[in-house]
């Protein structure tokens, strides 16, 4: 089950984009679920009641009140929720770097069509699939169960491993080394004790790596030009 | 006397020499010029003084190595390197010394071997330095002193001529005269070469420049265009606007849309094709993408970049503009005319992707593209593209599968 998200003041583009999504649907034989908002507030309150996270979400930058910009980083910072896809919507083509804060998937231009709607939902799915899998690890007595799209990155010390989540941190007797071999390949090793989660990252530059939660992490000088061509080649593969 | 034009001379060249030697171990450029010349002169005096007065070889010693350690603090690196490379400069200006004193024994035992033996160090420290700075540099990749190694065989020269002199040559006057000239000669050659070299940079910095301001004219063109057509739509516009009412009031719906379709139509300028915000991105897209166009049947394009972001319009114009002109180049030659220009910026970092069509078998070798044409030096571009690359400390890939080459390029902004 997809569940996709709609937010524009023009009724007439909401609905032909519906259609669009349902006609991918049934396509790719995908199974959805599409809410639509007129309105940035609106989308907003939904949101904050309901507790619900989108898998994807259309959204037009040029709301009347409150704008894509804003409901975007209202997703990302105060929801922390990194997980929905945004695909920005707009009549134009400049975007100002505040929006590529928020890490959208993509921005479609209108007019929308079947080509266009149908580019991103491929790969939309191409990098959700990448996403699912849980992470297991034994501690203080008890097997724990995480979800490996919540977590930031691993770091470790001494024979500690730190789990640090959206929410919190913990940690596990463990080996870094033996967790990064059968870590899904979301992940990257930029230091002997960091391993981190690529959606989760900020910004990136050659020596360091700032995460969503602010953390700066270095990449140590061995690692760094093999975390140069990972990054290059996540970045690559995500835009095929 | 004798000995003091020969210490001056010798040790003149050396300095220069010695500057040579930083140069090449500390590649940055230094903010503090006016030090770096005080530590060359007080080399330059401290080791002549010491050497004349003292005459002792412990003494010289200890006064060299100090005094090109102090040289090599002037310059940023690590105080481990630092140590390595005042101990290897004058490692090898003992090697010269050792080799220059043992060539000269075994021909003469006049007991003018110092003077001649001094020239004959200066010129071999020379050679050395020219050969060391030849394999380094080409070990950096990028290689900026063509020809450079006739520098050292004229230094080989002149030390041949010295000792074929030396040996003829009983006088002992005309003998530091011959030595000094020879050294002059050869310092004003490295000078000339030095100045030509930076000439030849300066004029393909000037014909860089030339492209910038083409493109840049270019985009003031577009954007003139642009203007054209939006003040002569609103210049009919009341004449459109009572059409369009006139075709409502005869309910004529499918003609208004096809009427506001041209409307739109005419709006839009053909020589517009990307307009992302970032305004060094745009001119040099529309100019390059504006070329591609003449020459290709197909053109795609996609651009996802910030407006406020900031790219040097050179290091761009040097990235994209080759990296272009090569895809244009090698799609030309094809049938299906195709490339495709795909730029986006995602978590500080900027990609490009730029594809073609391409039809004989390009060799990647050892890094370097050969390309269809068989003209020389085609693989410039694509070193030039790297070495910029590089200043970014980005990453760059070129692959060819099903007859499209790709180069993609990652940089750090």
């Amino acid at each position: 089950m997809f569940c996709i998200g709609i937010c524009d003041d023009d009724e007439g583009l909401c609905g032909e984009l519906e259609k669009m999504l349902y006609d991918y649907g049934k396509e790719h034989k995908i199974q959805m679920n599409i809410d639509i908002w007129y309105q940035g507030e609106s989308l907003c309150r939904f949101l904050r009641e309901n507790k619900k996270i989108l898998d994807v979400l259309f959204l037009d930058i040029e709301l009347l009140t409150t704008n894509g910009i804003e409901v975007g980083r209202f997703i990302r910072e105060e929801q922390e929720n990194m997980e929905t896809a945004i695909v920005y919507i707009s009549a134009n083509s400049s975007y100002a770097m505040d929006l590529f804060r928020v890490q959208p998937t993509d921005f479609l231009i209108k007019p929308l069509d079947k080509i266009k709607v149908g580019n991103v939902m491929n790969r939309i799915q191409k990098i959700s699939e990448v996403r699912k899998g849980i992470f297991e690890y034994f501690g203080s007595g008890y097997y724990f169960k995480v979800l490996y799209k919540d977590i930031l990155y691993f770091s470790s010390q001494n024979k500690k491993v730190y789990l640090v989540l959206k929410d919190g941190q913990k940690e596990f007797n463990g080996k870094l080394k033996e967790i990064a071999k059968k870590i899904p390949g979301n992940f990257i090793q930029i230091h002997q004790s960091y391993l981190i989660n690529f959606d989760y990252i900020e910004e990136c530059s050659y020596e360091s790596v700032k995460m969503k939660n602010g953390d700066t992490i270095p990449i140590s000088q061995p690692y760094r030009k093999s975390v140069r061509k990972q990054l290059a080649e996540r970045v690559w593969r995500d835009r095929e | 006397m004798f000995a003091l034009i020969t210490t001056l001379s010798t040790n003149l060249l050396r300095t220069y020499i010695i500057y040579r030697f930083m140069r090449l171990f500390f590649w940055t450029d230094i903010e503090e010029k006016k030090k770096e010349r005080a530590c060359y002169v007080l080399f330059f005096v401290l080791t002549a003084v010491v050497y004349l007065i003292f005459c002792s070889p412990g003494m010289s010693v200890i006064t060299n190595i100090v005094l090109i350690f102090l040289i090599t603090v002037c310059y940023e690196g690590a105080l481990k390197k630092k140590i390595f490379v005042t101990l290897l400069v004058y490692g090898t200006n003992m090697g010269c010394d050792l080799v220059a004193v043992h060539l000269l024994t075994d021909y003469s035992i006049t007991g003018k071997v110092g003077e001649c033996a001094a020239y004959i160090t200066v010129l071999l420290l020379l050679i050395c330095d020219v050969i060391s700075e030849k394999i380094l540099i080409k070990n950096k990749g990028e290689d900026k002193t063509p020809h450079g190694m006739i520098l050292a065989v004229i230094s080989a020269l002149c030390l041949a001529e010295l000792l074929i002199v030396e040996q003829e040559l009983k006088n002992r006057i005309l003998l530091v005269l011959f030595g000094c000239c020879v050294l002059a000669v050869v310092l004003l050659i490295f000078y000339l070469y030095d100045v030509l070299i930076s000439a030849y940079k300066k004029l393909e910095e000037q014909s860089l420049m030339e492209k910038q301001m083409l493109i840049y004219s270019h985009q003031l063109d577009v954007l003139m265009q642009s203007e054209e057509k939006v003040k002569a739509l609103r210049h009919d516009m009341k004449n459109h606007l009572g059409e369009l009412a006139l075709m409502a009031g005869n309910q004529n719906n499918e003609e208004i849309r096809k009427y506001i379709q041209d409307m739109g139509e005419y709006m839009q300028n053909q020589s517009e094709l990307v307009s992302c915000g970032n305004k060094n991105l745009d001119s040099l897209l529309n100019y390059l993408l504006g070329q591609a166009k003449k020459k290709l049947n197909h053109v795609e394009y996609e651009v996802r970049v910030p407006s406020d972001l900031c790219i040097s319009a050179f290091d761009l114009n040097v990235i994209l503009g080759n990296l272009t002109e090569n895809a244009i180049e090698a799609a030309e030659q094809t049938k299906d005319k195709w490339m495709s220009v795909d730029i986006y910026y995602e978590k500080g970092m900027l990609s490009m992707e730029i594809k073609n069509s391409f039809q004989h078998e390009l060799a990647v070798e050892k890094n370097k593209l050969l390309s269809t044409k068989e003209e020389k030096g085609h693989g410039i571009g694509l070193a030039n593209v790297r070495k910029m690359v590089e200043k970014y400390q980005g990453f760059m890939d070129v692959s060819n599968t099903n007859q499209i080459f790709t180069v993609k390029v990652m940089l750090y902004l």
